[in-house]
């Protein structure tokens, strides 16, 4: 084995070397031009997509270079168990992983531990092994993808994508890329046999083959039914040319959460204000409103800082980066969470300008200040939201400023937005508006202009619309972000906050569900097994993730109808299933867990089952091909009587 | 290792034939590449495997050591089942195919290392003596002229050819299977190989399955002869015996009329004919000199009987209309 | 000292067998000469050993070699080893395949006896030369 392993060494030995410069040269010259530990979701994307697709190439090309061909004989056929052959591979590849990705990565590290100035936490050596974690996880799925014989295979890579959308937190993320991991390698490691045309067939490998294609399958009806409702009704509303012509807030009926979802922020207001269109203060306010310019706040803005992490050593992959640019004095300021402290980086030399503590304090040597309680979130490139407080750089760069402190028990939520002499931050209970010239004026705590109570949970809030009035402000709080499948309600409310800071409840009105129930319900239509499980799935790994559930919103079904018609489709499925199974020649006790898949994981088990059984091979031919053979033409045995 | 805790669970079985197939048949898709193959070789001897390209002989290896399952019937090599096949009876059995399989990143030296660890490890207490002959692999390697230093990749045809005889007789295979080692090489190289094959190292009571297009090769090393036709064995035996049944004749071709008379419903055993000058040659199977008679029946002139060579005879079977 | 070819009307073996016994008959190889061992001719012949093996065997059946445990394989004194009921068995069948051979070729009786009478003596096998009464029918 050990021969096998240094064998596959040096076939990629050059290969791998030349990778590994590469890799070298691409990360000098991003750290030349960029920090390269503290990346943005962009650079971290494109990063990630890189190791992945190396490791999956890398899968690929190591064993369909072999397999179905004289060589995999060669390689299988020796005095060796197969699992012992793919060890020897995996190692292989592991170890090419680790110099192509790992070392580089290290070294860069290390530089800038050792030689620079910078501080290197702890947390960032683990980035290149996560990075080495990615890459072999889509390794095994290469190696699963080129070697098994089912071309639903390659959905496999579901799997790996959990990691990649980094919504796993701090540790987690490790332990989510090591399940990932091991659950790919058995997959690899069972395709990995002499015969790669047999279809798994132990209940455990099957089991791991099953659920990313019922998984995969589960999305791609989940998207499908949404797609064909939408197109279907474009069609049936406007006709075939109706695609390019087609505005959605024209489609869905006023009054309902997807209409309001499409509106700019003045129509979004005005609409509010519709509701009870009699009130004569509601009228003049409508009249102001076509003047007024309106700000919309969606999206990330009004998410981000959501999740402010308590983790600490948080892997760099989970980070959402916490450091703050001083623009006049070309400084960076990142914070360490080994030293749960600022490190300041002049950017200009690259040499230390001091470290930055809790208290707002500055100096040279990190002992003498006070850390943070916990790992702040950078609201703005000058701003710093810690769980209560709000900081500020100081303009003489001597340190932070404290500009504003929450209450016990409410935290800070959200981007700081300045638009037109107004600063707006939002609380998990409240949106502060402060103005904005006397925060840039003054140095201390300002208090804000006013504080609206928000009108439901932050979790569910899909937009605010802030119209800006002669005598005032005038807000609307959309919420239903997570209404679709009715675990949260929809609503409009209308405040108007006067120039006191005086804050007036106006209208509130409730929005309808746009699509049929059926659309919006579409995951439990299609397998409430799996839908369930994502939820929890995702619960349990993203605790801070908005929309998380528990146990007892998974008791909250749908309406009645829905789960029948749910139980039915399940029903189809486990009837489609025993229905084909018995024609594909599958014994007793597989069709019937089989059958029990289909019903238990509805359509999606269906198509697992397609992917992973084949019709059995039998000698006497297909009926229609039988013909075909009887009439083969005879030969004669009189050859070449032409050539006389 | 793996491999040397498996030699103990995998006991020589010497009792039982090298090969042993009954009722084999694969299908691919709408075409039955195996049609109920029976076959079963003793121990020992240089068979002859003969058979047209896609007479199934690649795919009933490939099943032979489980790299393809059947669609029916069942396969035993070396007493044990061809699809569970202990490691440690794979080290028994060598592969050497025209096709190139070995790693031609690595050098000569580093692949015979790899093999005699492999062999010594997997066999260290097996039943024979010493599991990697270096006698062998000096002999084959020194016929070859093949230089440790050397990468794979680096060689000739024809001492990849020699390479992978002189790694698969080392290791002293109780059954060496050779799929068309020969395929492509030169005069001299296929000289040396066959040199090779049936005089270096110690292949006593070793059984060898050969494989070839060559008849001369066929002609000079088997002992048995097994023909392969569309998925079934159709010839099992001696080539002595089997070339005895085929006869040459040789008549006037403008004796006969030019359709219709020479099928084989009319001539019961003809193999093939061929009309070379002006005569007709026909090939026949299993009959004496009544096929001289019934040719004149049919109102040929000129009858007369011509011998053929072995590798004519074997042509003509595999060339006869099919049944 | 031998030459065999494939592709021929006869088989190795009795290429073998052929060669071998011309080469006695003739004297080449006289009595008491060393054969080359059964390894040593395959080897040179690049054939199977089995092969060898047999065409000794049935040299040696017909009395012309003898295999001397441990010391090799050599010419015999001339002698005959075959009852007269397989030798006239043997030269009957020969005969037959003679005349088929050669009925066809169209030559005359005469031609064909004179012929082969050459052949023979180059064989050193003269008229009478057998002492034996009912040889030739």
């Amino acid at each position: 084995m050990l021969h096998l392993l240094r064998s596959e060494l040096m076939r990629f030995r050059t290969l791998a070397f030349s990778f590994a410069l590469g890799h070298l040269v691409l990360l000098a010259v991003v750290d030349s031009a960029a920090d390269l530990l503290a990346p943005d979701a962009l650079r971290l994307a494109l990063s990630t997509a890189l190791y992945a697709v190396l490791g999956l190439a890398f899968g690929l090309v190591q064993m369909r270079s072999r397999a179905r061909s004289e060589q995999w004989i060669y390689l299988l056929h020796r005095p060796l168990e197969p699992r012992g052959i793919f060890a020897a591979l995996a190692t292989a590849a592991a170890l090419c992983a680790l110099l192509v990705i790992g070392l580089p990565l290290l070294l860069m590290i290390l530089k800038l531990d050792v030689l620079g100035a910078q501080w290197v936490d702890l947390r960032h050596y683990g980035l290149p092994f996560f990075a080495v974690g990615v890459s072999l996880a889509f390794y095994f799925g290469g190696c699963f993808i080129a070697l098994s014989p089912s071309r639903a295979a390659f959905l496999v890579l579901v799997l790996p994508l959990f990691f990649l959308t980094r919504q796993a937190d701090g540790l987690w993320i490790y332990a989510v890329q090591a399940v990932v991991l091991c659950w790919l390698a058995l997959l690899a490691a069972s395709a990995f046999q002499p015969d790669v045309s047999l279809l798994p067939c132990r209940p455990a490998v099957l089991a791991a083959a099953t659920a990313p294609v019922a998984y995969a399958a589960f999305w791609a009806l989940a998207i499908g039914i949404h797609l064909s409702w939408s197109l279907g009704t474009i069609f049936i509303e406007h006709g075939p040319r109706g695609l390019s012509t087609f505005a959605w807030n024209d489609y869905f009926p006023e009054g309902t959460m997807p209409h309001v979802d499409y509106l700019d922020g003045t129509r979004a207001l005005m609409h509010a204000l519709a509701a009870e269109d009699t009130e004569p203060r509601l009228v003049s306010l409508r009249d102001q409103l076509e003047l007024a310019d309106v700000l919309e706040l969606r999206g990330l803005d009004l998410q981000r800082g959501q999740l402010v992490h308590a983790a600490r050593h948080q892997p760099l992959f989970a980070d959402r980066g916490a450091s703050l640019v001083d623009a006049d004095r070309a400084v960076r300021w990142s914070f360490s969470h080994d030293r749960m402290l600022f490190h300041g980086l002049s950017m200009r030399t690259g040499e230390s300008v001091g470290w930055l503590g809790a208290s707002g304090d500055r100096a040279t040597s990190p002992s003498e200040l006070l850390r943070f309680a916990s790992v702040p979130t950078a609201v703005s490139p000058r701003h710093l939201a810690t769980p209560r407080r709000l900081y500020e750089l100081r303009r003489d760069g001597d340190g932070l400023a404290l500009r504003s402190e929450l209450p016990d028990g409410e935290r800070w939520a959200s981007a700081l937005i300045t638009h037109r002499g107004l600063t707006l931050a939002r609380s998990d209970r409240a949106l502060y508006l402060f103005d904005a010239r006397t925060l840039e004026r003054e140095r201390g705590v300002v208090a804000p202009r006013a504080r609206v109570p928000l009108p439901g949970g932050t979790d569910n809030l899909s937009r605010v619309d802030i119209a800006e009035l002669l005598d005032g402000h005038l807000l609307a709080f959309t919420f239903g972000r997570l209404s679709e499948r009715e675990r949260y309600p929809a609503y409009q409310s209308v405040v108007e906050v006067g120039v006191d800071g005086v804050v007036t409840p106006l209208v509130e009105r409730s929005l309808g569900p746009g699509p049929p129930a059926w659309v919006r319900h579409r995951g439990f239509l299609v397998s409430p097994t799996i839908q369930q499980a994502h939820d929890l799935t995702w619960s349990l790994l993203a605790p801070q993730r908005p929309g998380r559930i528990g146990l007892t919103d998974i008791a909250n079904a749908p309406p009645p109808r829905l789960v029948l018609l749910a139980l039915l489709a399940a029903m189809a499925s486990a009837a489609a299933t025993a229905m084909v199974a018995s024609r594909r020649g599958l014994d007793r006790a597989a069709r019937r867990m089989w059958t029990v898949v289909a019903f238990a994981l509805g359509a999606p088990g269906f198509f697992a089952f397609l992917a992973w059984t084949r019709r059995r091979e039998t000698v006497d031919a297909p009926a229609s091909r039988r013909s075909d053979a009887a009439s083969a033409p005879r030969r004669l045995a009189l050859v070449s009587w032409s050539s006389q | 290792m793996i491999g040397s805790k498996q030699s103990d669970d995998a006991p020589a079985r010497l009792d039982q034939p090298a090969i042993e197939a009954r009722g084999l048949s694969k299908r691919f898709g709408p075409k039955l590449a195996l049609h109920g193959f029976d076959l079963e070789i003793e121990r020992g001897g240089i068979h002859a495997v003969v058979g047209a390209n896609g007479a199934g002989k690649s795919t009933f290896f490939r099943i032979l050591l489980g790299f393809q399952t059947a669609t029916a019937g069942t396969s035993r090599v070396l007493g044990y089942r061809s699809e569970a096949l202990p490691p440690a009876v794979r080290g028994r059995i060598q592969l050497v195919t025209e096709e190139h399989a070995l790693p031609g990143w690595m050098r000569i030296g580093a692949l015979e290392a790899m093999h005699r660890d492999l062999a010594t490890r997997s066999r260290s207490n097996g039943g024979r003596e010493a599991a990697w002959s270096e006698r062998a692999w000096r002999e084959v390697a020194g016929l070859f002229r093949l230089p440790s230093s050397q990468r794979v990749r680096d060689l000739s045809r024809g001492e990849r050819a020699g390479l992978n005889l002189a790694l698969a007789l080392a290791q002293r295979p109780e059954l060496l299977i050779l799929d068309e080692p020969t395929l492509g090489l030169d005069v001299v190289a296929r000289q040396a190989f066959l040199e090779a094959l049936l005089f270096a190292g110690e292949h006593d009571g070793s059984t060898i399955l050969y494989c070839s297009h060559q008849m001369d090769e066929v002609e000079r090393v088997a002992d048995a002869l097994i023909i392969l036709e569309d998925g079934r064995v159709t010839e099992h035996g001696t080539p002595e015996s089997f070339w005895r049944r085929i006869a040459g004749w040789s008549i006037d071709a403008a004796s006969l009329p030019p359709a219709g008379a020479l099928l084989p419903e009319a001539l019961p055993g003809l193999l093939q004919t061929r009309a070379i000058d002006g005569r007709l040659q026909l090939t026949a199977i299993d009959r004496d000199d009544d096929f001289g008679a019934c040719l004149e029946s049919l109102g040929a002139v000129d009858v007369q009987r011509v011998p053929i060579g072995f590798d004519r005879a074997v042509n003509a079977y595999l060339d006869r209309p099919a049944a | 000292m031998l030459q065999i070819t494939t592709g021929d009307a006869r088989p190795i073996f009795r290429q073998i067998v052929d060669g071998l016994r011309a080469r006695i008959l003739t004297g080449e190889l006289p009595p008491g000469h060393k054969l080359p061992s059964v390894r040593a001719l395959a080897i040179e012949l690049t054939v199977n050993p089995n092969t060898v093996a047999k065409a000794y065997t049935e040299l040696t059946d017909e009395g012309l070699i003898e295999t001397r445990s441990r010391v090799g394989v050599f010419v015999c004194e001339p002698r005959q080893r075959l009852s007269d009921a397989e030798r006239q068995r043997r030269l009957d069948e020969a005969l037959q395949r003679f005349v088929h051979d050669v009925a066809s070729l169209g030559y005359d009786a005469e031609v064909v006896l004179e012929r082969t009478e050459h052949a023979l003596e180059r064989l050193g096998l003269e008229r009478g030369a057998e002492a034996t009464s009912e040889d030739i029918p």
